[in-house]
């Protein structure tokens, strides 16, 4: 019999029999468009965490951060003690210089601290002015330590900005109804340290609570930041008693009077509207960190560069002809201090939570009784210039207690901060290829620089191979399940069709015919089934697109993002991709099943004998 | 040439289970060329099986088959396929129509299993189902059929190749008296118009009258 007709006859059947040959066609199609649909989403997942997991893993395997804190461990409260008692290092632009001349380091940058005062923005959480602390500069080239959006920062446009969700904290006053706290000190500085300082924060009225947030609804957010003017006026006295502090709250009329008293004292030296106007810039959030080692806030270098230019040049525009003299810098007037190398915010800043103004410092230190009663005052943009003595390195003293040089007066060049060397305590560093990481761990560790190498990226080759399989596992399934299901369905069709095999074979069919005619309807049948199932199954995938992203999205949160500061974000658009290659070979096996597997019921409906046409009658 | 069907010797033997049954034991009968034969004989007496090694379906246990001067027991399976298609038309008690097809194309189908093309064959179906009146059931399928149109139709397959020998088992024994008649009729007149010669079983022995040789079975036995 002719092919043509063969399967002419197997399409009649196939009309008058739809029940019956949907045993065959729907097993077909459900595992058609399953085996798209798992496909498809497995490798869209394996490119996804391709794109963020290994992305990321071999993106953060090109970065290290080298931290002096590292060294010792830990960050936040045991860092101020470390601090006071000369425990760390600051790396500077030589640290940085020797680090870059290793061999495999593309790029290293320092994350110096911005060294303005006050800077603040109303725009992140609704009534909380929030104090951006800790806020440092880094290269763009570096910032893909922190994250994966563009860093780069263009005159005119929002500023890019990575918020440390440590700093999301509120500050408040809380006096319990009371005009005076004191608090007891000596007979506590037996018992253990760490739960005395606990204690006595508790007993302050100064409270602090963490704000919450939703990183998504972060990110992206534009927000408006300033940078400078002056300090808030204390609302509060303190006073050392024998045994502790007590700390008094100032009445209205007080603060207002303090206020006055500035603004006069001030106005004789300086424009007093101009230095305390803040120098104001928007933002755009490209990061938010949520490290338990990294307190910092990050924006880009080049920008730092300017808002310090200016930050200088508007207190070099405020100044009136006024004359100072320089020995009420340093004492009366506050700033930043420069000896020709190294720019230091003067004086101490605080200790812990305890709001110590550099007044009560000097006092101690100075122990003049009747400078007591002068009022000292923190310029913003203010540059005293002093002599850089033999030995005047130590960077921890200069923390302490200012600059040990003489004052030699106002330093008049706004680009002060991008001659001075820079010093932090983290030096960000890009090596050329993660393959080098090892070796430049090693040339790191050689050169004095201790580095602890934590980066462990087996868990995603592991990872990977498990989508590997995945896939691997659904092609064998869908293999083993179509040739069953061939086998099975056609089987029972060739039991069902024994009279009329019978009756072919009576009327003239050879052998031959009857395996064609059932190969043949095995194949047709397939062939419906496949075609439904990959168009079921290419839209499925659409469907499930979303779903899969959402899932996949949780995946990484609940894994990466708990191992990677930055975590390389996957285009939404990536699980609507159909695996085409998946598709081909699924379609290759189905046809080569179709017609291997078929051979067995065929060959077994051709040895029907054509005595079954009259058998039984 | 004198003989269209000729035996000799004939033994089929089935093995059911550790017994043999002797289905036809030492048949040597002939049936002369144009002329027709009724077989009869009581249920399980043999018929069936005779029928079936005349007709080339099965291979006997012994003994020779020549039918139209050709020993159909020594051909292998695709000849034996051959031998049915071109010189055996079949005509069976539940018709067999494939109900999936029209009449035409069941009467077509021996001929496009002969490798015909379908213009053809289609034209030889409808010039068939004329010569047995069905003429106005061509493009209709069995499904909506009565059973005498059905058993016409089934006869029209059976004279597609222009067979040597029309063997039906039963053909009437689902049909009514006037369908059984009417059925009777067309196997006289496709005789003497074509030459063919007409090899039936029934029990009715009152239809043994219409021929001119009955061969009666007993126990596999010629009686
Ligand atoms: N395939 C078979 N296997 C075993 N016994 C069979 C088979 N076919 C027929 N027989 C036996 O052979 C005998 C003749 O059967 P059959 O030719 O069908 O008789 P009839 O058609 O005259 O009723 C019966 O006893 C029957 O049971
Ligand atoms: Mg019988």
């Amino acid at each position: 019999m002719k092919f043509s007709y063969i399967n002419k006859i197997n399409y009649k059947k196939l009309k008058k029999y739809k029940g019956k040959s949907m045993f065959l066609i729907i097993p077909i199609t459900f595992l058609m468009s399953l085996g798209i649909v798992i496909s498809s989403q497995a490798t869209n997942i394996m490119e996804a965490s391709e794109q963020t997991i290994f992305g990321t893993a071999a993106e953060s395997g090109r970065l290290i951060e080298l931290s002096s804190r590292q060294v010792t461990g830990g960050g936040g409260g045991d860092q101020r003690v470390r601090m006071m008692f000369g425990g760390d290092t600051e790396y500077n632009d030589g640290d940085l210089e020797t680090i870059e001349s290793i061999d495999n380091i593309e790029a290293a940058s320092l994350t110096a601290a911005v060294p303005i005062n006050q800077i603040a923005t109303d725009d992140l959480f609704n009534d909380v002015s929030l104090q951006i602390s800790n806020l440092r500069s880094i290269g763009q080239e570096l910032s893909a330590q922190y994250t994966d959006q563009n860093f780069s920062y263009q005159a005119g446009e929002p500023i890019p900005i990575i918020l440390n969700a440590n700093t999301f904290v509120r500050n408040y006053e809380d006096w319990g109804g009371q005009d005076e706290i004191s608090i007891e000190m000596g007979s506590r500085q037996r018992g253990d340290p760490s739960i005395d300082r606990q204690d006595m924060e508790n007993q302050t009225p100064f409270k602090f609570k963490a704000l919450s947030y939703d990183k998504d609804n972060l990110i992206g957010k534009e927000i408006t930041i300033s940078f400078g003017g002056l300090d808030l006026i204390q609302t509060y006295e303190q006073e050392f008693t024998g045994s502790g502090i007590l700390f008094r709250k100032l009445t209205d009329e007080q603060i207002q009077e303090e206020e006055n008293q500035r603004q006069e004292d001030i106005s004789t030296n300086w424009d007093y509207d101009k230095i305390s106007q803040p120098i104001t810039r928007t933002f755009r959030v490209v990061g938010v960190l949520e490290s338990e080692s990294n307190y910092a806030s990050y924006v880009p270098a080049d920008f730092v560069n300017d808002l310090m230019e200016e930050y200088v040049k508007n207190q070099l525009d405020a100044r009136t002809e006024t004359e100072i003299a320089a020995v009420d810098l340093n004492s009366v007037w506050y700033g930043l201090t420069y000896d020709g190398l190294e720019l230091q915010t003067s004086g101490f800043g605080g200790l812990g939570s305890f709001r110590v103004g550099p007044g009560m410092i000097r006092g101690m230190v100075n122990n003049e009784q009747e400078q007591e009663d002068q009022k000292s005052y923190n310029i913003p943009g203010l540059v005293i210039n002093t002599e850089r003595e033999e030995g005047d390195t130590d960077a921890f003293q200069q923390r302490m207690f200012g600059s040990t040089g003489e004052v030699i007066g106002i330093y008049d060049d706004p680009a002060v901060y991008e001659q001075a060397v820079h010093s932090s305590d983290t030096i960000v560093i890009k090596i050329n290829d993660a393959v080098n990481r090892l070796q430049v761990v090693e040339d790191l560790n050689d050169a004095g620089y201790a580095y602890q190498d934590l980066n462990d990226q087996e868990v995603f080759a592991e990872l990977q191979n498990t989508l590997k399989n995945v896939t691997t596992i659904v092609t064998i399934s869908f293999i083993i399940l179509s040739a069953i299901i061939i086998i099975l369905t056609m089987g029972k069709f060739v039991s069902e069709s024994t009279k009329e095999i019978g009756v072919f074979r009576a009327i003239g069919a050879k052998k031959g015919d009857i395996k064609q005619l059932f190969m043949s309807q095995a194949i047709m049948y397939t062939l419906i089934g496949y075609i439904i199932g990959a168009l079921i199954g290419i839209v499925l995938v659409f469907i499930l697109a979303k779903p899969v992203q959402l899932w996949f999205d949780a995946f990484i949160e609940n894994t990466v993002e708990e191992t990677f500061a930055v975590v390389q974000q996957t285009s939404a658009g990536i699980f609507t991709h159909i695996d085409w290659q998946m598709f081909g070979i699924y379609t290759a096996l189905l046809l080569a099943i179709a017609v291997v597997v078929s051979i067995i019921p065929a060959t077994r409906a051709s040895r029907v004998s054509p005595v079954q046409a009259i058998k039984n009658e | 040439m004198v003989n269209i069907i000729e035996t000799k010797n004939l033994i089929k033997k089935y093995q059911d289970g550790d017994s043999t049954v002797m289905a036809l034991d030492n048949i040597s009968m002939s049936l002369p060329v144009n002329e027709s034969m009724v077989i009869i004989g009581t249920s399980g007496s043999g018929k069936t099986t005779l029928l079936q090694l005349l007709g080339g379906l099965d291979y006997p246990s012994s003994g020779e088959v020549v039918i139209n001067n050709q020993i159909i027991n020594k051909l292998n399976d695709n000849d034996l396929s051959n031998f049915r298609n071109k010189t055996i038309g079949f005509v069976f008690q539940f018709f067999h129509l494939q109900d999936y097809l029209t009449a035409k194309e069941n009467v077509a189908l021996p001929l496009l299993l002969n490798g015909q093309n379908q213009e053809s064959a289609f034209q030889r179906a409808e010039e068939l189902l004329k010569q047995v009146h069905m003429e106005h059931r061509i493009n209709h399928t069995p499904t909506k059929m009565s059973g005498g149109e059905m058993q016409r139709v089934a006869i029209a397959r059976a004279l597609a190749n222009d067979p040597k020998i029309i063997m039906a088992d039963e053909p009437t024994g689902n049909l009514d008296r006037a369908n059984a008649e009417n059925v009777l009729d067309i196997f006289d007149e496709i005789s003497k118009r074509n030459g063919v010669s007409v090899l039936m079983i029934t029990h009715d022995e009152a239809m043994a009258d219409r021929y001119e040789h009955v061969l009666h079975l007993d126990k596999g036995k010629l009686k």
